[in-house]
């Protein structure tokens, strides 16, 4: 029995120190949605991009929902800087401040649900890359289409950003 | 009769404040780039003076060259499609030949021709405000093909670069030419966009970067240099007229890149995109004013306005 019980203490142990991350490193490896992974695959149809995008849940179905979040997000605010040639580098809102500026706009935007759902959509066969972080925290990669030309035209509409040329 | 005068004024300044909404719009036109035509050999060559020039040949590139009307094509159904419709090359081409045709042949009654000055015929070229410049490249490395694309938005009275794209595709075994520059455009038109944008939006901040000349004719009686005693001081006339750019411009924002007895340069001169009464603004009207105050006393010069597109004007002194 106390064989056991030193048997269980040492597994503990190894697996503390194997998913040892803090909650501020699981945080900063993609827990806030600030700080997700993202990255190219290429150009899509017309006005689409195709993204490799991370998120985070308790269950994978959850860390699904929150990586489509996250690909419109990066559209949105961050631009896709990694991965192949073919997304836009820049974000499609450009003006500092903007998402605290229009926080109820994006509030409403981002909820479970919402409008965001209409931009983004699973591109491939739907597979996804799936990583159990510990026993609560399933990390999924899927690869995502975002209709960025749409998106913007959203954005447009809601005020967010100004149309090309306008004032003209 | 007070009812009315309210109406009056109301419907007054409604149509103001319609007025006031628009500013006067760049044209921007895609045109291949020299290093391209070059390269493709789309170019003529003349001699001025001794000294050959070559030039590129728009017309023959877009005779023969398929890929590159499908890539200018593509490039003005997505910008129209953002609300920004552009000149298209080939027609602007197309109607400057008719125009020229046009000219020679219409008479009058009585038999007079159309005036035309050789400055008149100089300017009759295919021209906008924004150049985006066209270039790509296909790379071969063994069965993979790649694009390399490049966009370029140049301002064509300020010669700066206000926007760009450019990046190469991923290698592709099968992809053919057409597709691949499809593709091209589709991944840099947005970013470009965005930055076009951004020039615009300091634009409406900052207010027009335009460039202006000051010259003499040389048969004036006064140069530049010529004291006058202006609002109680005694000041060149050039000196009189940078007092005056700078109290019009926006912030006083100007560079004075050179002053000489026959010639004043300013450049990245910011003009207002509105007049005191909402109206409207490019650089003829910025300028009256100063036409204006030089005929009055004590200048009493005659001085003729030359404009060059939306972007430059020059102020000539001595007579029309």
């Amino acid at each position: 029995m106390k064989k056991w019980t030193i048997i269980g203490i040492i597994l503990m142990t190894f697996s503390i120190a194997v998913n040892g991350q803090s909650r501020s490193e699981r945080r900063a490896a993609g827990y806030v949605i600030d700080n997700y992974e993202v990255s190219c695959m290429g150009t899509g149809m017309d006005g689409t991009q195709l993204i490799k995008v991370w998120g985070f849940g308790k269950k994978p179905e959850d860390a699904i929902h929150q990586a489509r979040k996250n690909a419109v997000h990066a559209v949105i605010f961050k631009g896709i800087l990694g991965g192949q040639p073919g997304c836009m580098q820049r974000p499609l809102v450009n003006k500092p401040g903007s998402e605290v500026q229009h926080a109820d706009y994006f509030n409403n935007f981002f909820s479970n649900g919402g409008s965001y759902l209409r931009f983004v959509s699973q591109a491939g066969d739907g597979s996804v890359d799936r990583i159990k972080i510990d026993k609560r925290t399933y990390k999924v990669g899927v690869v995502v289409s975002v209709m960025h030309a749409q998106l913007r035209r959203e954005l447009e509409a809601a005020g967010i950003i100004p149309k090309l040329g306008q004032g003209f | 009769m007070r009812k009315l005068k309210i109406v009056l004024m109301m419907m007054l300044s409604i149509s103001g404040l319609w007025a006031s909404g628009q500013a006067k719009k760049p044209t921007i036109m895609v045109v291949p780039s020299d290093n391209w035509c070059i390269k493709n050999g789309y170019t003529s060559t003349y001699d001025e003076m001794g000294t050959l020039k070559t030039l590129p040949d728009y017309k023959m590139a877009l005779q023969n060259e398929t890929d590159l009307l499908m890539t200018i094509g593509k490039i003005n159904t997505l910008m129209a499609d953002r609300g920004f419709p552009l000149v298209n090359l080939e027609s602007a081409l197309r109607n400057m030949e008719q125009e020229s045709a046009e000219i020679a042949m219409l008479t009058s009654r009585s038999g007079g021709g159309i005036a035309e000055s050789p400055i008149d015929v100089l300017q009759r070229t295919a021209n906008a405000d924004i150049i985006i410049q066209l270039t790509y490249v296909i790379n071969n490395l063994g069965p993979q093909r790649s694009i390399t694309f490049m966009l370029q938005g140049l301002d064509a009275y300020t010669n700066k670069q206000i926007a760009g794209a450019q990046g190469t595709g991923s290698p592709s075994f099968a992809t053919e030419t057409p597709v691949l520059l499809e593709e091209a455009v589709l991944s840099h038109i947005d970013d470009f966009n965005s930055r076009l944008q951004s020039h615009f939006d300091d634009l409406f901040a900052n207010g027009r970067e335009v460039a202006c000349q000051v010259r003499v004719w040389d048969t004036s009686i006064i140069d530049l240099e010529e004291e006058f005693n202006f609002n109680g001081e005694n000041l060149e006339l050039g000196e009189i007229i940078e007092d005056w750019v700078s109290e019009n411009t926006v912030n006083g924002r100007f560079s004075t890149t050179n002053y000489t007895e026959n010639v004043i340069r300013f450049d990245q001169v910011r003009i207002p995109l509105y007049d005191e009464r909402q109206r409207a603004m490019d650089t003829r009207r910025w300028i009256r004013d100063l036409r204006s105050m030089l005929g009055g006393a004590p200048f009493n010069q005659e001085v003729k306005i030359y404009t060059r597109g939306l972007g430059e004007i020059w102020l000539i002194l001595g007579e029309k």
